[in-house]
């Protein structure tokens, strides 16, 4: 039964339906959220800790799930906990508060390539709210295709573009408009000339 | 740099290339400086985009919850009426503990202390848009914002929010809007998935802390107003401090 809700959790975050995606999330809370709550809860943390971090975990989820090259080891409940765990432990030693970790559940080693995509560095921050200023149809373009990993012909259908040659002119149009941002900014100045 | 130039790139980061188009790729970046740099610029908006996406992801994770919540509210309807008896018993214990609770606090009028000091008074307007048809809406919004008209506003935030999740001041004017009209349980749900930024973040504790004390929860209250206390440089300050020496 579980490896069932495993199967369909994970065909729906590889899939490219929004809908089928925040359908995907509502099992992962109903099915993993508790454990995670009553571990932070249990190591120095508060409900909003949990709720939080488990919103970190489930994008960190969603962005390693569609990667090409995923392989899931374990149940993706004990996959989901160690993630949590994990982003919950590296907060507890930001902030120098280290406690003695009770360890109740199964876990695994998560490899460090699939946590640091969390990590927003300084550039990183100020792209990203660059590309939160551009206008609507360039973010929700860019967004479908470097971040869901959209095909040029649904991001034509979805955007009610004449041609996939269109959609892929105003792809480097957004681009080339980004660059032109990130030239203006202080930070990438000389990196950008 | 031409087109065919930053396509390439962009394959190489999309993990498109394999083999000998790889090597090729990591080879002419070993060798050509030039080359290498602009794949570190165009790799840098790749993360940006990433984080950006992560931003909105978090967003619509936070909807779903919050819907989540507001579903299991009924639930609890129909479990007192199957255990009626058991919560009667409850509901007195508890009566009893929250008249022990008022006598504590009796001199305290929460929801006289809250309209006294709610306000929403932060201008917190929408930055416009390139596109006309989402200006209009703008308008709109901070139009009922300023009027503090909630019971108009909530429905067409709900819908700019779910069209603009990035919106920061947006989502700030729908707790608002939320604490105004005592739709506290939307209001907490909303506070607990905003990441607000370094600039919003003390203004989000201090509608916390607002929600705390029209809730009647003081104790909480005190510890967030105890947090803005603490820190002069705050705009919210002198507004945590007036609040405590009528709640402490």
């Amino acid at each position: 039964m579980q490896k069932q809700i495993d199967k369909l959790i994970i065909e729906s975050l590889q899939g490219d339906s929004y809908t089928k995606h925040d359908e995907a999330f509502r099992v992962m809370y109903q099915h993993f959220f508790a454990s995670v709550e009553a571990f932070i809860i249990g190591n120095s943390g508060s409900s909003e800790d949990a709720e939080d971090t488990f919103q970190d975990t489930l994008i960190a989820v969603f962005n390693n799930l569609r990667k090409g090259n995923f392989q899931l080891q374990s149940s993706l409940k004990t996959y989901v906990f160690s993630i949590s765990r994990n982003l919950w432990l590296n907060k507890l030693r930001r902030q120098g508060r280290m406690v003695n970790i009770t360890r109740e559940h199964e876990q695994i080693e998560i490899p460090e390539n699939q946590m640091n995509i969390l990590v927003e560095g300084e550039r990183s921050e100020i792209i990203a709210n660059l590309i939160a200023k551009m206008g609507e149809e360039c973010r929700q373009l860019l967004l479908y295709f470097y971040f869901d990993r959209l095909r040029m012909k649904q991001i034509m259908e979805l955007m009610s573009f004449s041609s996939e040659q269109v959609t892929k002119n105003k792809k480097s149009q957004c681009m080339k408009k980004l660059r032109a941002m990130a030239a203006k900014n202080v930070v990438f100045k000389d990196f950008f000339s | 740099m031409e087109e065919a130039q930053l396509q390439k790139i962009e394959d190489y980061l999309l993990g498109k290339l394999k083999n000998k188009e790889l090597n090729d790729f990591q080879q002419r970046q070993a060798d050509d400086p030039v080359f290498a740099k602009a794949v570190q610029r165009e790799e840098a908006l790749f993360k940006g985009l990433q984080v950006y996406g992560n931003r909105v992801l978090k967003n619509r994770i936070g909807h779903v919850r919050t819907q989540m919540l507001e579903e299991e509210e009924p639930k609890y309807v129909q479990l007192a009426t199957r255990r009626r008896y058991l919560y009667a018993v409850a509901a007195a214990i508890l009566l009893l503990i929250g008249l022990a609770y008022w006598q504590w606090y009796a001199t305290i009028d929460n929801e006289q202390v809250f309209a006294n000091h709610f306000s929403p008074v932060y201008d917190l307007p929408i930055s416009s848009r390139s596109d006309e048809v989402v200006n209009k809406q703008i308008t709109e919004i901070n139009r009922l914002y300023t009027q503090n008209n909630f019971v108009e506003l909530i429905p067409k935030l709900e819908l700019f929010q779910a069209q603009h999740p990035d919106e920061q001041y947006a989502r700030l004017m729908l707790i608002i809007a939320y604490i105004g009209e005592n739709r506290l349980a939307e209001a907490k749900a909303s506070l607990r998935s905003f990441e607000a930024s370094s600039e919003l973040h003390d203004v989000k504790k201090w509608y916390e802390a607002l929600v705390c004390v029209r809730e009647g929860n003081i104790r909480q209250a005190k510890g967030i107003l105890h947090g803005l206390q603490s820190k002069p440089s705050s705009d919210l300050h002198q507004r945590a401090v007036e609040l405590l020496e009528v709640i402490d």
